[in-house]
């Protein structure tokens, strides 16, 4: 039995400290505490989220539009840039006309929000894409037997192939509670929810630890590593896919951003200005690390 | 101090059906359940369901709540308990389930493999710790609250939280080197 006495001041001493920085190593990943508070309110009934009716919500006018634009969806032709799974929209069915669908409009993952469209295969998803963690290929689970396939995605919309089920009014999709899926849409709290430039850009960042960042000769230690690159991005709902950014540049995960267009990234806000918060530079330069060798790509 | 309403008044709140005020318990508190969680289970993703879980069940509670000063260790008690339930209930445990960061390095090969036994062995010993050091070691290095933090929310002095994180830490470590021993 260790007695006060004995043990106080033990965190100060080497074993102490060693034992303190192992703790440290393997403390819990970084949690979003209001996402998480959210998700509970749900849980017991209280929604903090906004509950909306697609046909009050947008006007008449849009409906319309939105069913032009699905028979788009459908009848679009193949994409220049394939996405990682490739679309099951079915070539000859007929585009009907949206129905009034209750959805439910709340920011709290793993709740995707789903619009699904009448007795159609096909859907949008409004409001839920990248930075919920969605990705091409992943499976979204609904009431009634309804699964859908993320067929395409954009920063706040995804499009969906519905493969099972009918769908029907007030239909809620959900993604299954995966710790991937999580730690995807996790990414996202840094920015506030709003992913914003970054996620259009391609790609999710990490800051490096200090001592890595040194040992690639990174002088100050501030680095930015490339944890996913997102291959393509819907620009609408209605739209074929097109390559990001990141995926011209051919930027890979594991890559560390040096400097974009001279400038140094140290962090994530580095990069947004660097970019001058456009997606549509001119003439974009990248200096990147990967594998220890400096590399500059570049974007005219 | 936060500045934040104290739990008391906030509790009082979500008694009489404020759930802005429960919300805001949730939000103080769902990293303390989290951590509680993780040290069971060493899965981000299985902590998180039972951290959630565990203000369901504080929701439904609340009303049996005696002492408001006692939340905190009640919240870290009963994610412990849920978490333990959670494994029996799925036969399974998953101490190393997140080692994501665990890449294999050519000149270091064997790294990855140390890191994931010290986390076993970490999350082993940190089971056998008594509640009330559990709490003060996680709350000092997991939470990272200051010792000022701590005694606000416990209601125990800082002065004898810092006996408990050392008492703690000493305990592991005796823990963690006789296992090893066995080993």
């Amino acid at each position: 039995m260790t007695s006060n006495h004995e043990a106080e001041g033990y965190d100060n001493t080497p074993e102490g400290r060693e034992l303190v920085a192992l703790l440290k190593r393997h403390a819990p990943p970084a949690v979003n505490a209001r996402a998480g508070a959210e998700a509970v309110m749900k849980r017991i009934g209280k929604p903090r989220g906004r509950l909306l009716r697609v046909g009050t919500w947008l006007p008449p006018l849009v409906g319309a539009a939105a069913a032009v634009a699905l028979a788009f969806v459908i009848f679009s032709p193949k994409p220049d840039v394939q996405p990682t799974t490739p679309p099951e929209v079915a070539a000859n069915k007929v585009a009907p006309a949206p129905t009034q669908a209750e959805i439910r409009h709340d920011r709290s993952f793993p709740e995707i929000v789903a619009l699904v469209r009448g007795n159609s295969g096909d859907g949008v998803l409004i409001d839920a894409g990248l930075k919920d963690g969605l990705r091409v290929g992943d499976m979204l689970l609904g009431s009634g037997g309804v699964k859908a396939r993320v067929t395409a995605l954009g920063v706040f919309d995804a499009r969906v192939a519905v493969t099972g089920g009918v769908p029907v009014k007030g239909a809620e999709l959900r993604t299954p509670v995966t710790t991937e899926a999580q730690s995807r849409a996790a990414k996202y709290a840094d920015f506030g929810g709003d992913p914003g430039a970054f996620l259009e850009f391609g790609v999710l960042l990490s800051a490096m630890p200090l001592s890595e960042a040194r040992m690639l000769g990174i002088s100050d230690g501030a680095a930015m590593r490339v944890d996913e690159t997102i291959p393509a991005l819907l620009r609408d709902p209605a739209s074929a896919p097109q390559a990001t950014l990141a995926a011209q540049l051919d930027l890979r995960a594991g890559d560390v951003l040096v400097e974009v267009n001279g400038a140094h990234i140290g962090s994530s806000n580095d990069l947004g200005n660097a970019l001058g918060w456009s997606l549509d530079p001119k003439l974009l330069t990248v200096r990147i690390l990967r594998n220890g060798r400096q590399l500059d790509l570049k974007l005219r | 101090m936060t500045g934040a309403p104290d739990d008391e008044a906030l509790i009082r709140q979500a008694r009489r059906g404020d759930h802005e005020a429960f919300g805001r318990l949730v939000e103080r508190y769902y990293r303390a359940a989290y951590a509680s969680a993780y040290a069971v289970l060493g899965n981000a993703g299985d902590a998180e369901e039972i951290a959630q879980e565990t203000f369901v069940q504080v929701y439904e509670k609340l009303d049996r709540l005696r002492e408001p000063g006692a939340l905190t260790s009640w919240i870290w008690r009963i994610a412990r308990d849920s978490a333990l339930k959670y494994i029996r209930k799925n036969k399974r445990i998953k101490p190393v389930g997140d080692a994501p960061d665990l890449k294999l390095d050519e000149d270091r090969p064997h790294e990855p493999l140390v890191a994931a036994e010290d986390k076993e062995q970490l999350m082993a010993a940190l089971t056998e710790l008594p509640d009330e050091m559990r709490e003060a070691v996680l709350m000092r290095y997991w939470e990272e609250l200051e010792y000022e933090e701590m005694a606000e929310r416990t209601g125990v002095s800082a002065t004898a939280l810092y006996q408990r994180v050392c008492r703690g830490l000493k305990r592991l470590r005796e823990t963690i080197e006789r296992k090893d021993a066995l080993a």
